[in-house]
């Protein structure tokens, strides 16, 4: 449970499999998965609403649209998300340490005295 | 039989929720502390330097005690998974109510596929730890790397697709 995994931490294995993902991959998913989830979402809504519980579906174009900004925007959201969330975007203010050399008061050069 | 055993139920319909509603909050909260503010950061150093051994010791370390954090959630799920058919069940629910509907295509199309998966990668064959006890270094490296894939693409479906589903159980807006 408490066991320490950094044995098995290898540098030349951390080099040789970088990590395969890239903007364009993430973007081409992030287009097709949103797509894929509405479509899902959209038809098996009808389905039920039709076969299931016998409804008219709503006349007009509204639901079509709603899903289809919906579709728009949750790619866009996700793509942003991921892009973030894999270090892409940003300085890394919030999560690298970078190195920064301070002077100890002691160290600092004293004011001449006057007189 | 199934008619008495709904009854009974359907008596216990509120105590049934309670359970339902605290394993939901449960599932949907455990990991996410440890997600946003300890496995997160470490991983987006890891991407910024991928060949620096003490960012990739961290990671590994971070990685499989997130794999064992999300036992919480992976207990609390089935618990939702068995009470929320009986509390359909017990509450008489059907096709005509559009609200639930549309929260059990969300579970059945996006939460229950992305659990499967993450049990695999936590637990099964895709857990950390199976590796570094087999000394497989190579699949150590491409099974953290497998997780952070479903990291990236599963989070932006959960965080939309989980408040939606807390939205419609709520508010019941149709």
């Amino acid at each position: 449970m408490t066991d320490q995994p950094s044995s098995i931490a290898s540098e030349e294995i951390a080099a040789s499999i970088p990590f395969s993902g890239t903007p364009a991959k993430y973007l081409k998913i992030c287009i097709f998965g949103s797509i894929g989830i509405h479509a899902y979402l959209f038809f098996g809504y009808w389905a039920i609403k039709t076969f299931l519980a016998h409804e008219p579906w709503p006349n007009g174009w509204l639901v079509l649209v709603l899903t289809i900004v919906s579709t728009v925007w949750f790619a866009w959201y996700s793509y942003s998300w991921i892009m973030r969330l894999d270090a892409q975007y940003g300085r890394g203010s919030g999560w690298l340490q970078e190195s920064t050399s301070v002077k100890l008061p002691w160290e600092m050069p004293r004011p001449k005295k006057k007189g | 039989m199934l008619e008495s055993i709904r009854m009974f139920l359907s008596e216990y319909y509120m105590q049934l929720k309670f359970i339902h509603l605290t394993a939901v909050m449960v599932w949907v909260w455990s990991t996410s502390v440890a997600y946003a503010f300890y496995l997160v950061p470490v991983f987006k150093a890891w991407r910024r330097n991928p060949t620096d051994m003490e960012i990739v010791r961290f990671r590994n370390w971070i990685m499989e005690r997130f794999d064992e954090g999300a036992s919480y959630e992976h207990i609390s799920f089935p618990i939702v998974m068995i009470t929320g058919p009986l509390l359909f069940w017990a509450g008489g629910f059907n096709a005509h109510v559009g609200w639930l509907m549309l929260k059990l295509l969300i579970v059945a199309g996006i939460f229950i596929p992305i659990e499967v998966t993450d049990y695999y990668l936590a637990h099964f064959g895709g857990a950390k730890h199976r590796f570094r006890k087999a000394g497989d270094a190579v699949g150590y490296e491409r099974a953290v790397q497998r997780h952070w894939w479903f990291l990236l693409l599963s989070s932006p479906a959960i965080m939309v697709s989980a408040m939606s589903v807390l939205y419609l159980a709520i508010t019941k807006p149709f």
